[in-house]
């Protein structure tokens, strides 16, 4: 007993270390205190490191160095030379080696590594990963191993076979470190005991197909007051199916893909492929999805959506297939989830319980959705507002968030006719003509309709009251608000497709009605409440 | 869906390790030393090793390792510990680069000047001294602006440096 005991400790030792060096990297700090790395970095490079993916991004990082070693200097002062590994400080560490390498081409998104074979590229927005790698590399298996291993990539021509040497290196060195202090991923049980619930009920579907609204409820009813499982409240087995979605769904992708396999990984004896698993991983990334990225991309800077509107957004699944695979249980989610998690934070705090229940009468549901297509219209509003700002800056993003706010109206004002004999009816939106006969348009409501378009805009611009569209915008602003176009588009997009495709053609009366009983029995029953007191008062 | 379907067993595979990697982030845990603090401690005149990143680096053998690899790398000047035979204090440090002596004040015995004369005349001059004694963490001094190729300092004699640089079983290095 004893021995194992030991044995226990010694491997969590061994964890320990690898723990401990994992968060000196992601606590490392910036000149101004804030973090070097950012969070979605660290995520990244704990996914490489559980999934042991790391041989494509130790190529990189391979080629990266010497690119970092380019006319005799040292890596060490490219990578942690810069104060924040952001895309921005990569790109002007490589600006100031350009031209000092001939092998190396400094290009506007990234560095490009004549290596005498096909060439490799990598982009800014990679490198901080790729940094985040290198320093963890450092930590583990130490500095003078990774500098000696690197050695033939400091010399100007080194190529691909130099590369490729240093990297296998690199990886011989990081699986045995791996070897030694990570442990096997312990099997979740809730994932499991859910999926066998679901195979019995599944019929003849397979996958996450398997996975319907009636199965969710009807796990939740039979195992919420058992000790058999933790399933305890409804947020907690939706969360559940949510990530079983999510993971089914890439996997299915994955395997249908015929992804080229990683060599060495033997799948008769059970071996997962790194990549796959990575792959599968990163699709379970909520922060992965367009909200978080808009937020992200601009949310103290320009408050294109504020915290509130991004919390009620937030109950919407947009970046996988739950809302299309189990629809009500998102609105169930939404409006019981939040009622229970109300109810249990009272008790919990000893208070007695004053959730006033959803009653079907109050048609909760539809309100719901009404709240998430209020909010999404008012984004679109910010949206048009940002393209006023965009337009007076003289910024090209204009155009693409006027064409993608306004597609249907008369563009063709803004192109010149083909001079290919055509007959006329093919145009051409001939790029920097347009853009520039866009940018000089005028606001005028009785004008044409790109004109009528940017007069709605600046009103919008002087109805909105939010961080960075009062007054005249800032450049920093401006920057922010260009940055979030793509994002602003793929949530308002993503919304509206789970609005009108998965959430709207249901007949959510129906819903209202059966789920306010079963609701409120269940919660009743768990939480011992009077059913017919809590059911319609506070 | 039978239970070893590939998918069903990447996607479980998938659950199981991004829980570990969520473990592995968690907050709370000790944290080592980073390297990018050894390299700003290394190459940044400006910036101090916090009390708590002194006690990290005091107790991680691999990072001492890892900051004597910095430090030698690239140095200006690197002057190991003198042969065993050495003994007393140590006068002058010579290497092709550079000559460190240490000369008491005539002034005041409790004071001694620190002189450090570049051999390379157009070599961009160091900024900072490291010493370490034997057994003992690194010590720093940050360097004077040159006059030609040559600065110096006033140490009072009982200072931590000081002392560690007149004992032989001190390395040196000039960064």
């Amino acid at each position: 007993m004893s021995t194992a005991l030991e044995n226990l400790n010694l491997e969590e030792a061994k964890s320990e270390v690898l723990r401990a060096t994992l968060a000196g990297v992601c606590e490392s700090t910036a000149v101004d205190g804030g973090p070097r790395y950012s969070e979605r970095v660290c995520r990244e490079l704990a996914r490489i490191i559980v999934c042991r993916s790391y041989a494509k991004p130790l190529l990189e990082l391979s080629h990266l160095l010497v690119a970092a070693s380019a006319g005799g200097g040292r890596y060490e002062d490219v990578f942690w030379g810069i104060s924040r590994a952001s895309a921005g400080d990569f790109r002007r560490a490589f600006s100031a080696l350009d031209g000092t390498n001939p092998n190396i081409r400094v290009a506007r998104n990234g560095i490009c590594h004549d290596d005498g074979a096909e060439g490799f590229q990598i982009t800014y927005t990679r490198m901080p990963l790729l940094a985040a790698l290198l320093e963890f590399m450092v930590m583990s298996v130490g500095y003078a191993a990774v500098d000696d291993m690197t050695g033939i990539l400091r010399r100007a021509d080194a190529g691909s076979d130099s590369v490729i040497e240093a990297a296998r290196a690199l990886q011989r060195s990081l699986y045995a470190y791996l070897r030694e202090h990570l442990p096997p991923a312990q099997r979740q049980r809730r994932e499991r005991h859910f999926l066998v619930f679901v195979d019995k009920h599944a019929g003849n579907r397979t996958g996450a197909d398997a996975i319907s609204d009636d199965t969710l409820l009807e796990y939740w009813r039979r195992y919420a007051c058992t000790e058999e499982i933790e399933a305890r409240t409804f947020r907690g087995v939706y969360d559940t199916a949510r990530r079983l979605i999510a993971a089914l769904d890439a996997a299915a992708e994955r395997h249908a893909g015929r992804h080229a396999k990683s060599i060495g990984t033997d799948a008769e004896a059970g071996e997962v492929d790194p990549a796959d698993l990575d792959a599968v991983i990163s699709a379970l990334d909520a922060d992965e999805g367009p909200l978080s990225r808009l937020l992200d991309t601009c949310g103290e800077q320009v408050k294109i959506i504020n915290l509130s509107e991004a919390e009620t957004l937030g109950e919407l699944p947009l970046g996988d297939g739950t809302a299309r695979r189990i629809p009500v249980s998102v609105l169930r989610n939404a409006v019981f989830g939040a009622v229970q998690l109300r109810l249990s934070t009272a008790l919990r705090r000893g208070d007695a319980p004053s959730v006033v229940f959803p009653s079907a009468a109050d048609g909760f549901y539809r309100q719901k959705l009404k709240d998430y297509a209020d909010i999404v219209a008012g984004t679109e509003k910010i949206a048009l507002a940002a393209l006023w700002g965009l337009h007076q800056a003289g910024r090209v993003e204009a155009v693409e968030l006027a064409l993608a706010l306004a597609p249907d109206i008369a563009w063709e004002q803004l192109s010149v006719p083909m001079d290919d004999g055509d007959d006329g009816r093919v145009v051409s939106l001939q790029g920097a003509r347009a853009l520039s006969q866009f940018l000089a348009t005028e606001p005028d409501p009785r004008g044409d309709e790109p004109a009528a378009l940017l007069a709605e805009a600046k009103r919008a611009w002087r109805g909105v009251n939010r961080t960075g569209f009062r007054g005249d915008a800032d450049a920093e602003s401006i920057d922010a608000m260009a940055q979030a176009v793509p994002d602003v588009l793929r949530l308002i997009g993503a919304v509206r497709r789970t609005l009108d495709r998965d959430l709207g053609p249901l007949d959510w009366p129906l819903f209202e009605t059966a789920d306010a009983a079963v609701f409120t029995a269940m919660f009743a029953t768990l939480y011992d409440l009077d059913e017919e007191a809590d059911s319609h008062a506070g | 869906m039978p239970a070893d379907d590939p998918v069903r067993e990447l996607a479980l595979a998938a659950l199981d390790a991004d829980a570990e990697a969520r473990r592995l982030l968690e907050p709370g845990a000790a944290s080592r030393i980073a390297f990018s603090v050894l390299y700003r401690f290394a190459v940044d005149p400006g910036f101090e090793l916090g009390p708590a990143d002194a006690r990290k680096l005091a107790a991680d053998p691999a990072a001492q390792a890892d900051l004597d690899r910095l430090l030698r790398d690239n140095a200006f000047a690197y002057m190991p510990r003198q042969a065993a035979a050495a003994s007393g204090s140590v006068e002058r440090r010579e290497t092709e680069a550079a000559i460190l002596t240490l000369t008491p004040s005539k002034a005041d015995p409790g004071q001694i000047y620190l002189g450090v004369e570049l051999l390379d005349f157009e070599a961009t001059p160091p900024r900072q001294l490291f010493a370490r004694p034997d057994g003992g963490p690194w010590l720093r001094l940050v360097l004077p602006a040159f006059s030609g190729s040559r600065a110096q300092l006033l140490l009072t004699a009982d200072i931590d440096i000081a002392a560690a640089l007149a004992d032989p079983k001190t390395e040196v290095c000039l960064r």
